[in-house]
């Protein structure tokens, strides 16, 4: 009760006393004044009566609320196909929108766990505009010519040979400036990080390796572990959160560079981070990073030709390319969300069509237009906060399946993801501002309805109007269009992992299984110990330096003979020790000349083999075999030629959707001496065999008949490596194959649920033509030409905005297209055909309305 | 007009205006000061109710949902609020009649035989 409206009662009171008085003969001055008198201190009277009506109204308002909220349930109850689709819709849409934003949140926007993420570098060096590792000689220098960095730290990534109860185990670890935790600025859960005088035997363990080999022991501290055969004493351990490259290293111990490592500016081996001065911007680091690179190129012309240097901000650089494959998760979802909500909006629609009768009613026995209009706000506010409920359930269900099924290590800290609260608000808004919005729309409209027409109409209500009619018909048309976007997106990475699936990857992969080998440098000190321990373990099993599918390895320039011996003329070629069996094990064909044999030995002809990709680098259209090449090793003076005896096919190194490397292929005992150093005197073995369990027997057996100490570690098939290389491209292809399903689904059920209701909304109209004489086939044809309309419009738009869009998912995509015709096609059809099946189903039961109906009453 | 004699009614007894009003109102709806003429005619002059206290008493028993209230227009072509007896009303003024006869009654019998 506002007070304006108890002044006008009060008035109207003094007014009316004042008359009574007046036409009793008083007079009027003093009619006026009594009858202001007999209402007492009028002020004091306002000042209650104002308190009361405001406390009735707001208990008013309460339970008005209330039996709205009443209302509404059992208007979901009447209604519960309706309610339940609706409300499914709404909390697929936003439970799915929540869990990839959430899982965006925790992958991309969180920041790291440093001391300072917007700091932190990550400066490798480039070289023909890719980014690779930095030697030790140019690390060093770095240091020395930088001015940008507070700490500039490098890391060498090693395997080390952990000697510890139960059995010896293969960890990986890196070897770490003493700097090198400055940089991230993260505590050690347990006693202290590297510092500058601690001598070259400490090691820093990680919280996993404490836990898993340690039992979590708090007395470790001073402790004395046995790693690579060599005594090590424990001065801390840091916390599980501490991976600042992803790279979940078990251990660090400290790098300890020599001299002539110092002086070594080709051997690239460092992986190089830093600290941002506070004044410094990454520009200026850039610049200062590629003006020492200069400095160095022409310093050692030989070792940095060509090299330079560049410095990313390490966080998004980690992140990579998961940014862009949850992006189009991110891109997918929404168009699932919007769907949805275009969904509930037609639902809703046609809901109040119906209800439209039933509103009129309340209309015309006094309930006001306010109160109306509040009554449909509830019902939507209701619908969506109870799918928002549910909502949250879905994200969190499907937070849950996604870090189950993506695969490991491909998506950096998605493990980390929970439901977060301003994505979950957000989708809430966005919910309820459609529920409302469809449900206020047409609210408004009935109001504004005349409520006698609306009962006459037989109870088609205002519904049935041609305006009506437009706006769901384009309803229709952007949720086909939506449903078309999406399905050409998934569309085309299901056809990038099917392309992948079947690619060659230039070897027989049928049970064959590998196993990692490493001889520790403690034990084997010179190029002639590892060698001969390899060809012993050769003797039973096939080697080679780079398991396959595990990606390039190193590589070397190789230079041609006929080229000028400089690195101008070398290509960039991998590398692989075999043993001389590893062609015919891997079924990898030798395209001419021959394979190695137990001949090619040290000290006779140094022979290689090349894969077809480098005879064609080197000799485009020539010959190979008996060519020879400079490679790794020798002086100006003597070049140590190798004369190639044969051409191997192409194997794709980088696994299925990598690139075809050329590469080369050395015998053990013909290896390069520092050639073990590069591979950190690890070797793979190889067996085939149809049974897993065998190979890996037989690979222990090797290794144990050489050394019964010696850790195998890795053990996998070439199935399962490939499996794990295709895992990245498989898991998009099933999230977007997913959300595509259900965003199909949806489309057609909010298609079937247009033309059903223009189905219900004609049923006397299609009586009376039935009446007239039109067949039942007139009348089928009739429904879907409506049905088909918007959804051919939809399909022509969407085909349209898809084609320009498209091209966003390029990088994701492996073989086909953006535009690949066959997709758009498929989708196409599908979608049509799903479109059209949703169409006849309703239309069909039109066809079935007998002429009778045009006497019945109502629709 | 009311004369020496006449009380004013909250001095009588408290409620009692209560149960008048909602009799006023259960021939139909009134505004305000008809209700406050009702009272004084059904009265004749043996009680007296102020305007002022009229008022509070409306409001309150709105609040107690025994009447509603809506702006309408008089015969005359004003506006004014309409007080309307609700079901709740109906009820609690026959409760509130029985009360009054078995009350009334005691009174008397004891005022009386005494």
């Amino acid at each position: 009760m506002r007070p304006k409206e108890v002044d006008a009662e009060l008035a109207f009171h003094i007014e009316m006393r004042a008359r009574e008085l007046m036409a009793r003969g008083v007079p009027e001055d003093e009619a006026w004044r009594q009858a202001r008198a007999r209402l007492g201190d009028p002020a004091n009277l306002k000042a209650r009566l104002v308190a009361i009506g405001q406390s009735t109204h707001r208990r008013e308002r309460l339970s008005e609320l209330w039996s709205d909220v009443r209302f509404a349930l059992r208007q979901m109850v009447a209604a519960p196909t309706f309610a339940a689709i609706a409300i499914g819709t709404l909390a697929i849409g936003i439970g799915g929108t929540t869990a990839i934003f959430s899982a965006v949140k925790a992958v991309v926007l969180a920041p790291f766990p440093w001391a300072h993420p917007d700091r932190t570098v990550f400066v490798p060096e480039r070289w023909h505009e890719l980014d690779g590792s930095v030697s030790v000689g140019n690390y060093v220098d770095w240091r020395a010519m930088t001015s940008s960095f507070t700490e500039l730290a490098a890391e060498k990534f090693a395997g080390f040979t952990l000697d510890a109860a139960p059995a010896p185990e293969r960890v990986t670890g890196g070897q770490v400036t003493d700097n090198f935790f400055a940089v991230f600025g993260q505590r050690p859960i347990l006693g202290r990080t590297l510092r500058s005088d601690d001598d070259e035997h400490v090691v820093v363990l990680s919280e996993g390796l404490w836990r898993s080999r340690f039992g979590a022991d708090s007395g470790i501290l001073g402790r004395t572990i046995t790693i690579n055969v060599t005594p090590f004493t424990v001065i801390g351990v840091m916390p599980a959160a501490f991976d600042p490259t992803l790279s979940e290293e078990q251990l660090w111990v400290p790098a300890v560079f020599t001299p002539a490592q110092r002086a070594e500016h080709d051997e690239h081996s460092l992986q190089v981070v830093g600290l941002l001065t506070p004044t410094a911007t990454l520009d200026a680091a850039q610049r200062d990073v590629r003006h020492a690179a200069e400095l160095l190129a022409a310093r050692y012309p030989r070792a940095d030709v060509d090299r330079s240097a560049a410095a990313y901000l390490l966080g998004p650089y980690l992140i990579g390319s998961a940014h862009d494959q949850l992006l189009f998760v991110l891109g997918a979802v929404s168009l699932v969300f919007l769907i949805a909500c275009v969904n509930v909006a037609n639902l809703l629609l046609a809901r109040s069509s119906v209800r439209a009768r039933e509103i009129a009613i309340r209309a015309a026995i006094g309930a006001g237009r306010g109160r109306l209009v509040r009554q449909l706000l509830t019902e939507g506010a209701v619908m969506s906060l109870l799918a928002s409920i549910l909502g949250v359930i879905v994200a969190a269900v499907l937070i849950r399946v996604l870090v189950a099924a993506a695969p490991a290590g491909v998506i950096p800290r998605l493990e980390q993801t929970h439901i977060d609260i301003g994505v979950l608000a957000f989708a809430l808004a966005v919910a309820a501002v459609a529920t409302v919005a469809s449900g206020l729309l047409p609210a408004l409209r009935l109001a504004r309805q005349d409520p006698h027409e609306t009962l006459r109409g037989e109870g088609r209500g205002i519904g049935a109007g041609r305006s009506r009619e437009k706006l769901r018909g384009a309803l229709v048309t952007i949720e086909v269009t939506l449903a078309l976007m999406l399905l050409v997106g998934s569309g085309l990475l299901v056809r990038s992992a099917m392309v992948l699936q079947r690619t060659q990857t230039g070897f027989d992969k049928t049970g064959i299984s590998a196993a990692g080998v490493s001889l520790p440098a403690a034990t084997y000190r010179d190029p002639a110990s590892v060698r001969h321990a390899f060809e012993q373990i050769a003797e039973r099993v096939t080697l080679v330096s780079t398991r396959p599918l595990s990606g390039p390895g190193g590589d070397n320039g190789l230079i041609p003979e006929g080229r000028p011996l400089g690195p101008q003329s070398a290509i960039a070629t991998n590398m692989r020790i075999v043993s001389p069996d590893y062609f015919t094990t891997m079924r990898i064909p030798i395209r001419q000349g021959r394979a190695f044999t137990s001949q090619d030995v040290r000290g006779a002809t140094r022979v290689m083999i090349v894969s077809a990709r480098f005879a064609e680098m080197a000799w485009p259209g020539g010959d190979a075999i008996g060519r020879r090449v400079v490679c790794c090793e020798g002086t100006e003076t003597d070049p140590m030629w190798k004369t190639v005896i044969g051409v191997a096919g192409d194997v794709r190194s980088r696994g299925p959707a990598g690139q075809i490397d050329p590469e080369f292929y050395l015998p053990i005992d013909q290896a390069p001496d520092a050639a073990w150093t590069w591979i950190g005197q690890s070797m793979t073995m190889v067996v085939r065999s149809p049974s897993p369990g065998d190979a890996a027997s037989t690979m222990r057996a090797a290794v144990r008949s050489l050394d019964p100490t010696l850790p195998v570690s890795n053990i996998q098939t070439a199935d399962q490596a490939f499996r794990t290389a295709l895992a990245p491209a498989r898991f998009n292809a099933l999230l977007l194959g997913a959300l595509a399903a259900i965003g199909l689904l949806l489309s057609a059920a909010g298609i079937f649920g247009v033309i059903a209701y223009f189905v219900a909304l004609r049923t006397h109209e299609i009586g009376v033509r039935r009446a007239l004489g039109a067949t039942a086939n007139d009348v089928l044809w009739l429904m879907t030409r409506q049905g088909l309309r918007p959804v051919l419009l939809g399909l022509t738009v969407g085909t349209v905005v898809s084609l320009l869009s498209a091209r966003l998912l390029r990088s994701a995509l492996y073989g086909v297209t953006p535009w690949d015709p066959m997709t758009f096609v498929a989708v196409g059809v599908v979608l049509g055909g799903v479109a059209v099946a949703a169409i006849l189903v309703p239309a069909r039961r039109a066809m079935r309305i007998q002429p009778t109906r045009a006497l019945q009453f109502g629709g | 007009m009311p004369n020496q004699d006449s009380l004013g009614i909250v001095e009588v007894m408290y409620g009692t205006l209560d149960a008048l009003i909602l009799k006023a109102l259960k021939l139909g709806p009134r505004h305000g000061y008809a209700v406050a003429r009702w009272l004084e005619q059904a009265a004749a002059g043996a009680v007296v109710i102020e305007d002022g206290s009229l008022y509070p008493a409306l409001y309150r028993l709105e609040q107690r949902k025994w009447i509603e209230a809506d702006w309408g227009v008089t015969e005359l072509g004003r506006r004014a609020r309409f007080y309307r007896l609700t079901r709740k009303g109906r009820r609690q003024l026959a409760v509130a009649t029985r009360e009054w006869t078995v009350f009334a009654a005691f009174v008397s019998r004891v005022l009386e035989t005494a």
